[in-house]
């Protein structure tokens, strides 16, 4: 029942499952592509907790909602690259089995420069509260 | 099948199983810390449903793992031998989820 739940979601988000186009690539590549996705998700998961670390575990700042200008858009960013990295991960793989070129990768940029920014932020918050 | 073939095969199943089983502890990590209790300003948040669902979530994705060396490795070279959306989706939904949830905790009861 819950698969049934969530199919039509899925299926938004990331398209036709991949093992219904195509051929099956070698295995390795498909193994690769997997590990990639695994690793976007411990990043997911590592963006989540250092985001709740952050708000929860730091002395408050000077400023008020300090910590929470530093630690939510962390936490949003997990949630977003936890589904995105699946999204990736199905694109890749119909792209293989169907012979074309991998689409072109966004996530790596956008974790680039929220993390950029989010560190910016934290050193003027930082800048601003030390005494 | 050449012998480099086979070796290199056997190398990518193994590391893929090594990356299901590092996720399986992460997520198993998570668990804990969420089961445990988190400090925040005024106490201590414990949430032991939530902890015990990550857990499980992550004890599922090391069998998963486990499960490789024994049905993936067997499907190489026949046509279905590389993981399909049902097995991803669930961790993806999970750690989205574990996400929301700390959004959720974050905007409504941290002062």
């Amino acid at each position: 029942m819950i698969i049934v739940a969530v199919r039509s979601p899925v299926r938004w988000l990331i398209g036709p499952p991949p093992e219904d186009v195509g051929e099956e690539p070698d295995p390795r590549f498909s193994y690769a592509n997997e590990r990639t996705f695994l690793a976007w998700n411990r990043t997911a998961l590592a963006l989540i907790s250092v985001g709740l670390a952050v708000t929860n575990l730091l002395p408050p700042f000077e400023l008020p909602f300090g910590r929470r200008v530093i630690g939510l858009p962390l936490i949003a960013l997990g949630a977003f690259v936890a589904l995105a990295s699946l999204r990736e991960w199905a694109g890749n793989q119909r792209a293989m089995r169907e012979g074309r070129p991998l689409p072109v990768a966004r996530l790596p940029l956008l974790v680039s420069v929220v993390i950029g920014v989010v560190a910016v932020v934290a050193l003027l918050i930082a800048a601003v509260s030390s005494s | 099948m050449s012998a480099f073939e086979e070796e290199t095969d056997g190398a990518a199943v193994e590391r893929t199983r090594l990356a299901w089983q590092r996720s399986g502890l992460s997520l198993v990590g998570c668990g804990f810390v969420i089961a445990e209790g988190v400090p925040i300003s005024g106490g201590v948040v414990g949430r032991p449903a939530v902890g015990l669902f990550v857990l499980v979530l992550g004890l599922t994705a090391w069998a998963i793992g486990l499960r490789q060396e024994r049905v993936r490795a067997k499907r190489i070279g026949t046509p279905r031998e590389a993981a399909v959306l049902t097995d991803l989706a669930p961790v993806a939904l999970g750690t989205f989820l574990i996400g929301l949830a700390g959004l959720v905790v974050e905007l409504l009861f941290v002062g």
